[in-house]
């Protein structure tokens, strides 16, 4: 039997889980269409890093989850620091290959996990269920990767450099064969879930339509848009936001000691606290990777472009990246004094009888 | 040792990958790359990054009309993300004096993709 289940409630999840898929790809065309390649970069500053700030704040900030995980939590992130490092200065190519790979392995992961979530909301307990799901997710997603023409140029790449060379033809029938086994396992897929309708087992409807957007955002991108860039917009807008919703309802649902930040946070009328936390830890990400705070305007702030070309013929220097960057944080911080400018204009008007009282 | 599964999977495939990458010579490493770009091409010939590299190699050549029917090809399926293209397409427009609102719209259309460029305004080649 059919049970619609939600993993949040039904408004948010058709906005986070069913809606936001299809409102990124519109967000990535208009990109294309309208916005330039600066802007492309900005998303990624306001979602793909702050989603990293949920997965700290999801990993380090609850006092019982630190104590669980106190070991992986710390070999972990140590030996990731090691391999990188390592990974730079001796075989960078690898170390690209890795974060490639275990990117798109993630993206599985997470669009897995949900659907179990919302399995387990409706009480669908059947086993085959997860596994069924697994395998869905990894076919879907690896058959993405191999036929979508934008994806299959760095793993063809790969394979010469590797010493495993093919020829166009080669190319097509690989192509062709992943298609259909595809279609096979997706058939095979659909017809499981009826079998376990007409067996009395419970689905939820809401698991199929999450994993059909999330599919179609992947599919539709990788064909409609000319540029990997933009297809990294769709996928991270989709990919983060629903990272830090997820992070955000667990942390507030699960509640306990106020003293903890994961806690504090995520408590009933502090959104805006933990948004602007999401939105700091950008701003140290771009401080730290010496990156231009003008990447958070969408490519319509650029201080050093006007005046960066020196005037040779009279000796004067160009603004540098140094400089204007000083010029950015100076005009943030003189921002607030427009507001001492604005009162000023009318609370000492010594005209006024109120005012002369005082005086 | 579950909680590690996914890490070591990653640390093996890396383990195996750079040792790939630490004996296989240079000059074997640009000719896979030179090999791989070619099977690709043939693979989809009508990509628009390809379509450019063709309008490219026909602008080297002299073709300036080829180049540019290339590069209003790689353009019609909106890919804007490289900067080369668009600003190659309105310089060629110039060059051939084409009418006047042609010009500006691909002069237009570089500006608008990218506004921070320090490559000379298209026009400059007239």
């Amino acid at each position: 039997m059919l049970r619609v289940a939600y993993i949040l409630n039904r408004r948010d999840d058709w906005i986070w889980f069913i809606g936001l898929p299809f409102v990124a790809i519109a967000i990535a065309f208009a990109s294309q269409q309208w916005l330039s390649v600066v802007a492309v970069a900005s998303f990624g500053l306001w979602v793909t890093i702050p989603h990293h700030f949920a997965g700290w704040l999801k990993a380090y900030g609850h006092p019982e989850d630190r104590a669980r995980w106190r070991v992986p939590l710390i070999v972990g992130p140590v030996s990731i620091f090691l391999v990188g490092w390592a990974g730079v200065a001796w075989a960078p190519m690898t170390l690209f290959l890795v974060i490639w790979a275990w990117d798109h392995q993630h993206s599985i992961m997470q669009q897995y996990g949900l659907a179990r979530i919302y399995d387990f909301k409706a009480g669908a307990d059947s086993p085959a269920y997860g596994r069924f799901d697994l395998a869905l997710n990894w076919v879907l997603y690896l058959n993405l990767l191999i036929v979508a023409p934008v994806f299959a140029e760095f793993w063809v790449r790969e394979l010469f450099r590797f010493g495993v060379r093919i020829d166009a033809a080669t190319l097509e029938l690989v192509q062709s064969a992943s298609a259909s086994l595809t279609i096979g396992f997706v058939i095979a897929y659909a017809a499981h879930a009826a079998w376990s309708v007409r067996q009395g087992r419970t689905l939820n409807p809401m698991k199929f339509l999450f994993i059909g957007a999330s599919y179609f955002l992947w599919y539709s991108t990788a064909w409609w848009l000319a540029s990997v860039l933009l297809i990294t917009v769709a996928h991270g807008l989709m990919h983060g936001v629903q990272y830090i919703v997820m992070v955000y309802s667990y942390l507030r649902r699960r509640g306990g000691d106020a003293r903890s930040v994961a806690v504090w946070l995520t408590q009933p009328r502090h959104l805006i606290y933990f948004l602007a936390a999401c939105l700091f830890y950008a701003v140290l990400y771009q401080i730290i990777t010496n990156q231009p705070m003008a990447t958070f305007g969408f490519g319509l702030i650029d201080y050093a472009d006007e005046y960066s070309d020196s005037i040779d013929a009279l000796g004067k220097p160009g603004l540098s990246e140094v400089a204007s960057y000083e010029l950015f944080a100076t005009l943030v911080i003189h921002c607030s004094a427009l507001v001492h400018y604005y009162v000023d204009s009318f609370i000492w008007k010594v005209s006024d009888t109120r005012l002369q009282k005082g005086l | 040792m579950r909680i590690y599964r996914v890490i070591l999977v990653f640390y093996l495939l890396a383990a195996i990958a750079a040792v790939a990458e630490r004996t296989t010579p240079e000059p074997q490493v640009a000719s896979a790359r030179y090999d791989a770009a070619r099977t690709f091409m043939e693979r989809y010939p009508e990509r628009p990054e390809h379509l450019y590299v063709l309008g490219l190699a026909a602008m080297e050549g002299g073709q300036i009309d080829t180049a540019i029917d290339y590069f209003e090809a790689a353009l019609d399926t909106h890919f804007y993300a490289n900067e080369g293209l668009l600003h190659h397409h309105a310089r060629l427009l110039v060059e051939t004096g084409a009418p006047k609102h042609e010009v500006a719209a691909a002069a237009a259309l570089w500006e608008k993709h990218f506004p921070y460029s320090k490559n000379p305004h298209p026009r400059e080649y007239r």
